[in-house]
């Protein structure tokens, strides 16, 4: 079996290196080439995390350029399965090649497989969270799916090794877009290295309760997280959001204020260490990931939990 | 309508205000697509297209992306493609960026601004890594961000002309032959299963003696 891994450079490298990881799991007999970008981290970390060889890619500004570069390249390897990472730059690479190759790409997987006849099963949320869908790409390839940063470990510890390495130099094709300026983004990364997150959902209900959360992360040394829907309903910015869509986190504790606990979102949280939930619907599906579970009002256990730390600083 | 899609339809408008052109707004999907489609007419699309079809039915995103494509060219091609990011449904956001890539068009995602500069369009992107601003050529898609543009009201007239005016609708026969449908989708869903339950086992206490317990697991 021949699997292809895509690893960025960037602030999202690591899914890289988790990926790969994926991949050795998926079938420790399996040659494993990633295509890394010329910043993503160094060939060796990738060897130790499973991979055979890689191939290093010159850094490419224009992603229309890249896709339809890495479409050249893989057409003539023909790997089995091919995995990205659904970062705004991998879930756009990934349509690209997709639709080149004419195969079929999975997006968000929170879990992969292989199945008795050597399938990879792309398993992730469907129809609102509600239901887990399992999905096969049985007669294209690659089979193509991609999985948020932060869903897969690494393997610990990471002990690097080294492995055969080229470096690409593809030529043709012209660019269709140019970069004019770039303002480096903060929110998102402070969040996914928090030890400390407090998030609130739906049953916040306003920006002014973001305030409040987002002055109790404050308080705490911590970050601010959201849903989706509090995202979409436009009380804190996207930089925030938890989940299927938003910034997986693995924090050393997890307060989650008025969060129903919808697939989507969970899958963004569960590999906390601690998790508290607060909701006054004691059946909220949030409390089935939950260590503690605190039912009732959000406002009134927030001030509890002020109360207790202004108290305890006496 | 999604908030992402009001986010493309908006810019739309605003850019044939601005700089002239027309705006057809274009959903592939059955009956009840055809209420969203009265909606883009009531904020004044020149003209809606329902691409509607029971060879449609079960098309997974690249066969949606295909049918859309055909239609596209039936239509008489583009300069601008604006879609939303993504459904709220599937939420994958491969649509646009396939029909990109099938069209060949200078294609980028997640913008949340576009605007005219005398060196040509530009337009701000947001990702992981931060804002960036791109120059671009036509033809092009853009795959809007949800709050990008607030959406216009209806006016008097334009909810007039939505119940009035006519949805134009395309059906397979109407396009080329094309790979759409379940029959040509490359992905399959084999199986389907309630999410599963009670990952922690939860223990529900007073707000203090929570508290409490993380202050002496050193969390507080």
């Amino acid at each position: 079996m021949r699997i292809l891994v895509f690893a960025p450079a960037g602030v999202c490298q690591s899914a890289g290196l988790e990926l790969t990881a994926k991949g050795a799991q998926l079938s420790p007999t399996a040659h494993i080439t990633v295509l890394r970008e010329e910043k993503a981290p160094s060939p060796a970390l990738f060897g130790g995390c499973g991979a055979t060889d890689c191939l290093t890619l010159p850094a490419m500004r224009d992603d229309c350029l890249l896709g339809s570069l890495l479409a050249g390249l893989l057409r003539p390897m023909v790997p089995d399965i091919l995995l990205m990472p659904a970062t705004v730059r991998g879930r756009f690479l990934s349509s690209w090649v997709a639709a080149k190759l004419n195969t079929g790409l999975t997006a968000d997987c929170t879990a992969l497989t292989l199945t008795e006849e050597g399938l990879l099963k792309q398993i992730r949320p469907a129809f609102g969270g509600n239901l887990t869908a399992e999905i096969l790409c049985r007669h294209h390839r690659p089979q193509m799916a991609s999985v948020r940063p932060g869903i897969f470990p690494l393997p610990d510890p990471l002990i690097p090794k080294e492995i055969p390495h080229t470096r690409l130099s593809p030529e043709g094709g012209h660019a269709l877009l140019q970069r004019k300026a770039f303002t480096p983004a903060s929110g998102g990364v402070t969040l996914q290295k928090a030890k400390i997150v407090v998030a609130g959902g739906k049953g916040i209900g306003s920006k002014k309760g973001f305030e409040q959360l987002a002055s109790l992360a404050e308080k705490l040394g911590g970050a601010l997280g959201a849903t989706r829907s509090a995202v979409d309903a436009g009380w804190v910015s996207y930089a925030h959001q938890i989940g299927q869509t938003g910034v997986v986190v693995r924090p050393e504790l997890y307060l989650a204020f008025g969060i129903s606990g919808a697939i989507q979102h969970t899958v963004g949280m569960n590999s906390a260490r601690v998790v508290v939930a607060v909701n006054k619907d004691r059946n909220a599906p949030i409390f089935n990931h939950a260590d503690y579970g605190i039912v009732g009002d959000w406002q009134e256990t927030l001030q509890q939990l002020l109360d207790f730390l202004s108290t305890s600083e006496r | 309508m999604n908030p992402a899609d009001e986010s493309a339809l908006e810019l739309a408008l605003s850019l044939r205000d601005t700089h002239g052109g027309t705006v057809t707004a274009l959903s592939m999907g059955p009956e009840r697509v055809s209420h969203m489609l009265r909606e883009t007419l009531s904020r004044g699309v020149d003209e809606a297209v329902q691409l509607t079809d029971s060879a449609f039915a079960g098309s997974d995103t690249l066969a949606t992306a295909k049918a859309l494509q055909a239609a596209i060219e039936a239509l008489g091609g583009f300069d601008l493609i604006l879609c939303g990011r993504r459904a709220t449904d599937g939420e994958t956001g491969q649509v646009g960026p396939m029909l990109g890539a099938l069209l060949d068009a200078s294609t980028l995602p997640n913008a949340t601004a576009l605007t005219a500069t005398p060196e040509g369009w530009e337009v701000t992107q947001l990702t992981e890594e931060g804002s960036q601003v791109w120059q671009i050529t036509l033809p092009a898609l853009i795959t809007l961000c949800e709050w990008s543009y607030p959406l216009r009201l209806p006016t008097l007239m334009g909810l007039r002309r939505a119940k009035t005016a006519e949805i134009r609708c395309l059906s397979a026969a109407d396009l080329p032959k094309g790979e759409w449908g379940l029959q040509y989708s490359p992905t399959r869903v084999v199986k389907v299963t309630a999410k599963p339950q009670g990952v922690r086992p939860v223990q529900k206490l007073p707000a203090a003696e929570v508290f409490s317990r993380l202050r002496e697991g050193g969390l507080l």
